[in-house]
């Protein structure tokens, strides 16, 4: 009579089952500036916010592998979005990767918002030419897999004199196979997490269906930022999204 | 007398336009370029009292920065206090750390658009504080 060999689950495991677990069932739950405003109102809920998912996530992962410690520390880290990456890559071995759907042309550059906008096209060229991104160090570049259209507003605004952005579906789509990621917009302003091409985050003034939200990655409205993957996801990315 | 008059008339003169050099400017957060670079000297883009932004990537937040010469930093706190409720946020930058800060971005040069908007920050700044 044969055995049953029963396949030892890794840390996006246990990751990818609690994001999911909380994406599906979190009536429990209020976004924490909602229980600010309305303190007696929602006394009862627990308070979460987008890195209140993520710590959530990472916390319980990092103690199904046994590892208290790292647990805990993530928590410690956690206010900042960017020392947790961070920490992640440098004690854990975890690799960012840069992410940014249109590096010349973003679409979110308006009339009255186009500096707020050079961000992204800055942040590009800082990751090529430096490998970080807010002092993370970068392995991988996932550029340019949805680009704004020459017609666009946005395109018009700022650096119209380019040409239009040629579309990159290699590194995306093997991007899109990773299962389990932890994600940073605007150095931190935002904190996500991701599996399988979809966002997964938190809005802090809300409750019930609106608390979270999945967004397929190529039209996730915060454009540029990064995405930090355990060791064991790298086998999925795109040679091409190396960076060199 | 009459040149004593006018010599005193004199000092009283050059001494009220030295003294009326202004002392702090009031600048926008992004005329030091986005936040990857102006977080350097300014820090993070969201309300410093929050730990981190808003789910909602159109929220603004209108951040100013008062880059100060010659007058202690309590001084400019006490002009421009850092108020919660009224969503009052002020970042505090000597007049010398902006200049070695837009000095060095415009030198490196990454991207045409921020070098020429950092060189028109460096000219207002200097205009009002001086050389």
């Amino acid at each position: 009579m044969g055995t049953r060999q029963v396949a030892t689950k890794q840390f996006s495991d246990y990751a990818l089952e609690k994001m999911m677990d909380l994406f599906h069932h979190h009536d429990h739950e209020v976004g924490s500036q909602l229980k600010k405003t309305e303190p007696e109102k929602y006394k009862e809920y627990k308070s979460t916010d987008c890195i209140t998912y993520v710590l959530n996530v990472l916390s319980h992962a990092f103690r199904e592998m046994g590892d208290e410690q790292s647990a805990d520390r993530a928590w410690q880290l956690g206010a900042h979005g960017t020392e947790l990456a961070k920490y992640l890559v440098k004690k854990h071995d975890w690799k960012a990767v840069y992410l940014n759907p249109d590096s010349a042309h973003p679409r979110d550059a308006t009339a009255d918002a186009v500096r707020r906008s050079e961000e992204h096209t800055y942040s590009s060229l800082i990751a090529l030419k430096k490998h970080t991104y807010y002092d993370i160090p970068l392995k991988y570049a996932v550029q340019d897999y949805c680009v704004t259209p020459e017609d666009h507003e946005s395109f018009q605004l700022l650096n119209k004199n380019k040409p239009v952005t040629q579309h990159n579906e290699t590194d995306i789509a093997s991007l899109e196979q990773v299962s389990f990621g932890f994600g940073i917009s605007r150095g931190g302003m935002h904190t996500w997490l991701f599996s399988k091409g979809k966002i997964y985050e938190v809005h802090w003034n809300s409750i019930g269906d609106g608390l979270y939200e999945a967004t397929p990655i190529r039209i996730f409205p915060w454009l540029s930022g990064a995405i930090i993957i355990p060791p064991e996801q790298t086998k999925y990315l795109a040679v091409s999204a190396k960076l060199k | 007398m009459s040149r004593l008059a006018f010599l005193l008339f004199f000092t009283l003169l050059t001494s009220c336009s030295v003294q009326s050099q202004q002392e702090v400017v009031l600048l926008d957060y992004n005329d030091f370029g986005p936040q990857i670079i102006a977080r350097e000297v300014i820090g993070m883009e969201w309300w410093q009292w929050q730990e981190h932004g808003d789910s909602d990537p159109a929220a603004v937040y209108p951040v100013k920065v008062a880059v100060y010469r010659d007058i202690p930093l309590t001084e400019v706190e006490q002009r421009y206090p850092v108020e919660p409720e009224q969503k009052k946020d002020f970042r505090y930058l000597e007049y010398q750390r902006a200049l070695d800060f837009l000095d060095e971005k415009i030198t490196e040069n990454m991207l045409e658009n921020v070098t020429e908007q950092l060189k028109t920050t460096r000219k207002k700044i200097v205009s009002q504080l001086g050389k």
